[in-house]
């Protein structure tokens, strides 16, 4: 995603600000009119969901419960404190967002379906508290008596409201789109499609999952303030899982992760209705019909539907080489890329292990090992299968936490921490089954890893300022520069799921470089590669330690591990049965009777 | 457990796409654009009003869907008939009635945007409500917004009329919450000489209401509810809320509540042995004999406008026979499930086209406040299906109701019909000056008497 | 003390349906990591059919059962071929709306065929309550839980004897490994909602007696079937089953003891509450969700 300004945007927010400048003036009909508004609060509701369900990908089928809050607020706080439109706007959104940042917490804990159930029970919970606190929102009988919307004395016609509601509708749009196309939106998408893989990159789901769901909540709750002074009276029969359903309907229907989808799918759903009418009794069995063929037949929406087309309709790009070519020697990288190991001194151990213990229930897969790794230095890490490797490998970058002993990395204790902090202090990863985001293309994969480094904040993001968009333009080359440098010779935009493995490989190795780590990790980074690109991949490790890294890898390939490393470590039943330099661990008896047998049971 | 996603649906896609999925993406997209079409030109070009040169639209919003629909379709019979009744006398003004009906599922917000369909839209000069009292209460606002004349003829809940507006647009032939409980009350206390009354309502804005509406009148008389209980709509086991009222030893139930959990109800009071008298507002109407069996809704008593079963009158007679006729039923008065919606309807629709001609014009939007004054001061006397209006309104908002309490009619549950309490075996146990009482303001359950 | 027995007698009826419906999420969930939004308008499916067939058409008892048994089982089939396998394992969004579609478009055929009107279901053991220690319950509302529990004890015989029922509980624990293995992954899913339909068909048909057959009567009893297996454990039949009793139970001692308005909001705030604090229900072991 390109983020220079085209010239033109401006040109287009003003035409779109002029339409709906004499919108009222086209549109006479009161009718259509007030549905113009609805149209706007639902879809406001549309691009808050779609920024949760669309790009980070969680469900939620309880937005209905955030779009109460919002309204039974404003209209709470407006009749009982007869506080003034625009301050209850302003409490109704801090209400919303909050209960939003809330609902972030179980993400934690629970992930796709039952992180979905989280969000139905939140849904019928907030409409049973609706229809229950009679005290508070008068149960099934409503409320009503919400004051009209006023500054001052100038009270709103619904002429002015109208512009009030069109104008937010379209701010939000564009505020997310900025977002989108900022490094919080890679980061978004990031973790909805590997959550690992995300982490690893510096990334902290949780936080970036509690951004998006403040933002989704205070959209939803905006709207629900707005649609309170609309319709003058809720009643809990207003906020129920239908709604719910309906919300979530209307972005699959304009299309998931998409910017224009929300506001297709909400013109064609609030719309919707008036034509079923003409089906009486068989309305609801219509819309059940229409809404599995959608899913059957439109599943990507209108927008991903008419993107899909879009895109089969270009040339298909020439087939890409086989393997990849990585070159010897140095290659010069620009500023900040791979320039951290540099600056490390030889003394001390980069990451010291002390007796570490990893155990799961009745099995230690790690057992007692201690193993230091010096700087700028390749340690290999082999062993049997199942003896414990990847374990050690995941209680460093911080998948899991030690049973016993500990992990520092630059004197410091990490074997506490989170993934996401353990690379952000220099400590990059690669995955055994890659992790990559397959929905980005292959540069934004890497782009995604700067996340730590760039400096420039959400308000920058919102807006799109200049410095935000030179950073951006930035990190573009210098991901461009690594996946040169990594040996990747393809498309910098194809999708990275449709990359061969060898390639995938690659970009995840660029991805983790990104990081610009003190050390790198790789488990078991020849695993399905062809005899060439195992060369070429001995050629990318010996690059990257010339760059002052150090890196720490598993493999089986044990011609590659022998030719390259300059230590090497063995493991078998989670001990540490030799170390020392290759030469010495190959001869070492204790290690050929662990990889062939002999008497071992 | 690696998890395998096959190149298909929501997520992936290949850059070249299989002639399937372009197929299946080309009839998605053409498919909405359809859609938007057939939808979205009625929205882009809006559609002049169908009328019919000369003919004066009425709108009704009621529940057509959704679990209530005979309550719907009892109104919307009410007020056809009704129509068609005057129309074959000419009309109104020289033009003909034509009722525009909307489906509002028994749904606030559906409600309110049929308010402005049937408004803006269809271009109607007034409009009638239905079963819903919550939807009433949400239309309040758009009605005055707009401006538009409104008469409930079944809603029964006390604030939509009496609803602090002035001018005020909206009116009710029907029956009101707060009149039905003072209704009940009274006859519980006076007619039936209870002792010791409970109040059971269902948890929604009508049986809150109603709730509310039945501890005033009880207090007006100076008297305390043993208990008050609840229960949702769907409850299936009212075990807990009787075994409360039992231990209070209440001997007779005041309550809002429908069919299926009056069922329940009293199914549940058999369970447990316990068969206090009930007095209940309308909500048990429809099918509650057949819901809970003959034997145990034997003898509930329930508060209406007007029933279909048992003797009729002769204006009352001749609907039915139309009714039977023109909607294809069968014979059987069981057919008007919740009757008294048909009866006001009728009324109401008179009543409007009454008004209709006081006032002396049906041009949209100019007419509505006309309508309104002439419906508040200018029908001042109808012999009514219900009861004679003399006059149907008057200006103050207590009095947008056309019905008064002296004129509602006690029916009750006998043999799985529901007949007026006069021609009953139960009326023996009602007391006689109450009685007396009673039909002084019934002349046509007097007159039925008589010719019995 | 009456009230005790009241609370408990009824509870345990109603809480039997409730495990019913649980369990066949669990089976459900099970061998296809889905859960099927439709599967309290089985249970509506079991009592309108009921009605029709019974009360309509004056079929006997045991051949309306076993009627519906195979119309419900052929629902449960067509339904996950329908709207679960196209989405299974690449789109959660996909099945949750496909079955939540498929609910509304069977709960409104239902309707607009069956009528809008709740309609009785009369049976000879709802006639007159029997008394015990002072409660009052129906002969039906005894029957309900043996039948239940009859049902229940069949289906875990069923498992861990029979060779089909091993097959099935090699796919709900490694799908990948029992289709390596030879056994017909999807044969074995379609078999699981055929169960799970059946079962919530057989529980509408005993409970509607009870309370009354209308064609939105599953709406509620589906999502707090949901909620007693998410509170139990997905992963754990039995521990569902005791969450279903327990919870027939709780509703009716918060409805007495506490209010009515109490009742709704206890199983959706405990469900919430469960899934933070051990996602995996009560009795559920590991789960493969979270």
């Amino acid at each position: 995603m390109v983020s220079d300004k085209k010239p033109y945007t401006p040109f287009i927010y003003a035409v779109i600000l002029g339409l709906i400048f004499i919108y009222p003036f086209i549109v006479k009909d009161r009718f259509y009119f007030w549905e113009s508004m609805l149209i706007c609060i639902t879809g406001m509701v549309a691009v808050g969901l779609n920024l949760l369900t669309g790009y980070t990908g969680l469900i939620s089928l309880g937005h209905a419960g955030l779009y109460a809050i919002g309204a039974y607020t404003g209209a709470l706080i407006g009749i009982k404190l007869g506080i003034n439109f625009f301050p209850a706007l302003l409490i109704s959104v801090l209400v919303s967002a909050g209960i939003g940042a809330l609902m972030a917490y179980p993400t934690v804990r629970v992930s796709g379906v039952y992180f979905a159930m989280v969000t139905i029970a939140f849904g019928l919970l907030v409409e049973n508290i609706l229809i229950e606190w009679h005290s508070l929102t008068k149960g099934p009988v409503g409320i009503d008596g919400i004051p009209p919307v006023k500054i001052g004395g100038f009270k709103f016609t619904e002429h002015y409201y109208f512009y009030l509601i069109a104008i937010s509708f379209f701010a939000s749009i564009i505020l997310i789109k900025n977002l989108i196309h900022s490094k919080y939106g890679r980061s978004l998408k990031a973790v909805g499609m590997s959550q690992i893989g995300a982490e690893t990159s510096g990334i902290n789901a949780l936080s970036i999952r509690s951004l998006a769901f403040i933002l989704s909540a205070a959209l939803t709750g905006m709207a629900g303030h707005y649609f309170a002074y609309l319709n003058l009276y809720l009643s809990p029969e207003i906020f129920q899982f239908d709604t719910s359903i309906l919300f979530l309907v209307i972005i699959i229907f304009g299309g998931l992760g998409t910017i224009f989808g929300p506001v297709i799918g909400t013109i064609v759903l609030v719309v919707l209705p008036e034509i079923l009418q003409k089906f009486a009794d068989y309305r609801l069995i219509v819309y059940g019909g229409l809404l599995l063929a959608l899913l059957f037949f439109m599943p990507r929406g209108v927008i991903g539907s008419l993107n899909q087309l879009l895109k089969g309709l270009r040339p298909k790009p020439s087939s890409d080489e086989d393997g990849f070519c990585v070159a010897a020697g140095g290659i010069k990288l620009g500023e900040g890329l791979l320039d951290r190991g540099r600056l490390m001194n030889g003394d001390g151990n980069l990451v010291q292990i002390k007796n570490l213990t990893k155990q799961f229930g009745g099995l230690i897969a790690v057992n007692d090992v201690s193993i230091s790794v010096r700087p700028n230095t390749i340690h290999a890490l082999i062993g049997p299968n199942g003896a414990g490797k990847t374990t050690l490998m995941n209680v460093i970058s911080g998948i899991y936490r030690p049973t016993k002993g500990e992990v520092c990395f630059r004197e410091t204790r990490i074997d506490y921490l989170s993934q996401s902090m353990i690379a952000k202090k220099g400590i990059g990863r690669t995955f055994q089954t890659t992790q990559l985001f397959g929905e980005m293309s292959v540069c934004e994969n890497v782009m995604t890893a700067f996340y730590p480094h760039i400096q420039y904040g959400l308000t920058q993001s919102f807006f799109q300022t200049s410095s935000m968009r030179k950073v951006e333009i930035e990190i573009r080359e210098q991901a461009k520069e690594l996946l040169n440098f990594v040996g990747y010779k393809g498309k910098s935009e194809e999708l990275a799921k449709n990359l061969p493995f060898g390639h995938q490989r690659l970009v995840e190795i660029a991805r983790a470089l990104a990081l610009n780590p003190y050390l790198l990790l790789m488990d078991e980074p020849a695993a399905g590669l062809t005899g060439r690109e195992i060369q070429e991949l001995d050629n990318l490790i010996n690059n990257i330690r010339n760059f002052g890294l150090a890196v720490f890898l598993i493999e089986h390939h044990v011609n590659l591990v022998m030719g390259i490393s300059d230590t090497v470590t063995v493991l078998d039943y989670g001990r540490k049965i030799s170390e020392g330099a290759p030469d010495l661990v190959r001869r070492d008896p204790a290690v050929i009777k662990a990889y062939l047998g002999g008497t071992v049971k | 457990m690696t998890k395998e996603k096959k190149n298909k649906r929501m997520i992936s896609s290949t850059n070249g796409l299989t002639r399937r999925e372009f197929l299946k993406g080309s009839a998605g997209v053409m498919g909405t654009v359809g859609l938007i079409g057939t939808g979205g030109i009625p929205f882009i070009f809006p559609k002049k009003a169908l009328a019919q040169a000369g003919t004066i639209r009425i709108g009704m919003s009621c529940a057509l869907t959704g679990p209530h629909t005979h309550t719907g379709l009892s109104v919307k019979r009410g007020a056809e008939v009704a129509c068609d009744f005057l129309n074959s006398k000419g009309g109104v003004l020289g033009k003909k009635l034509e009722m525009v009906v909307l489906d509002d599922a028994g749904l606030p917000p559906n409600g309110v945007a049929n308010v402005r369909r049937l408004a803006t839209r269809e271009k109607c000069v007034a409009m009638l409500g239905g079963y819903h009292s919550t939807v009433g209460l949400a239309m309040r606002a758009p009605i005055h917004e707009l401006g538009f004349p409104y008469i409930s003829p079944y809603c029964a809940n006390t604030t939509i009329i009496e609803n602090g507006y002035k001018p005020n647009f909206m009116f009710r032939v029907s029956a009101k919450d707060k009149w039905i409980a003072q209704f009940l009350v009274d006859f519980a206390i006076n007619g039936m000489g209870k002792k010791n009354l409970a109040v059971i309502c269902e948890n929604t804005g009508w049986g809150e209401g109603g709730k509310n509406d039945l501890i005033s009148a009880m207090n007006k008389i100076g008297i305390k509810p043993a208990s008050i209980e609840q229960f949702n709509w769907g409850d299936k086991d009212m075990t807990p809320q009787l075994m409360r009222l039992r231990d209070q030893k209440a001997d007779c139930l005041v309550g809002y509540y429908l069919d299926p959990e009056g069922a329940q109800m009293v199914k549940s009071m058999a369970k447990i042995n316990y068969r206090p008298q009930i007095l209940s507002a309308w909500g048990i109407s429809g099918n509650f004999a057949e819901l809970a069996g003959n034997d145990l809704a034997e003898g509930a008593m329930v508060s209406m406008t007007y029933t279909w079963c048992g003797k009729l009158d002769p204006l009352g007679q001749r609907i039915t026979d139309y009714i039977i006729k023109k909607y294809s039923l069968k014979n059987d008065c069981r057919e008007f499930r919740t009757g008294s919606g048909t009866a006001n309807a009728y009324d109401a629709i008179n009543i409007l086209a009454l008004a209709i001609q006081a006032a002396g014009t049906v041009e949209v939007p100019e007419c509505w406040s006309k309508i309104r004054d002439a419906l508040e001061k200018k029908v001042t006397h109808y012999e009514g299906l219900i009861t004679t209006y003399a006059p149907a309104f008057m200006e103050n908002e207590e009095r947008h109701d056309a019905i008064l309490p002296e004129n509602y009619l006690m029916t009750v549950w006998h043999d799985g019909f529901l007949i007026p309490i006069t021609q009953a075996p139960q009326w023996k146990t009602v007391a006689p000056d109450y009685q007396e009482k009673y039909l002084k303001t019934h002349h046509r359950a007097r007159e039925i008497m008589k010719r019995t | 003390m009456t009230e005790v027995i009241q609370y408990l007698l009824s509870g345990i009826a109603m809480g039997s349906i409730y495990s019913l419906v649980a369990l066949g999420f669990c089976i459900m969930w099970a061998t296809s990591e889905t859960v099927n939004f439709a599967q309290g308008d089985s249970v509506m499916l079991g009592a309108i059919l009921g009605v029709t067939f019974c009360v309509d058409m004056g079929w006997p008892i045991w051949l309306g059962m076993a009627v519906i048994i195979i119309l419900c089982s052929l629902f449960g089939i067509g339904l996950e071929r329908v709207a679960i396998r196209p989405f299974r394992g690449i789109s959660d969004i996909g099945w949750m709306l496909s079955t939540i579609a498929i609910g509304i478009i069977i709960r409104n055929i239902a309707m607009v065929t069956f009528g809008r009107y709740d309609r009785p279901f009369p049976t000879a053991l709802v006639k007159q309550p029997i008394y015990i220690g002072g409660a009052g319950v129906y002969p039906q509302e005894i029957l309900i839980p043996i039948i239940a529990l009859g049902l229940m004890v069949g289906i875990e015989v069923f498992h861990k004897k029979t060779k089909f029922g091993s097959a099935l509980r090699a796919v709900a624990y490694n799908r990948d490994a029992a289709g390596l293995m030879g056994i017909n992954v999807n044969l074995m899913i379609s078999f699981s909602y055929a169960l799970a339909t059946s079962m919530a068909g057989i529980a509408g048909f005993i409970v509607a007696p009870v309370i009354l057959a209308s064609a939105y009567m599953g709406l509620l009893v589906g999502l707090k079937g949901f909620a007693v297996a998410i509170i139990g454990g997905i992963t754990s039949p039995r521990g569902t089953i005791l969450a279903g009793f327990a919870y027939g139970v709780l509703e009716k001692f918060v409805a007495g003891y506490f209010s009515t308005a109490a009742r709704e909001i206890t199983a959706f705030f405990l469900v919430i509450l469960i899934l933070l604090v051990s996602p995996q229900g009560i009795f559920g072991g590991k789960n493969r969700g979270a």
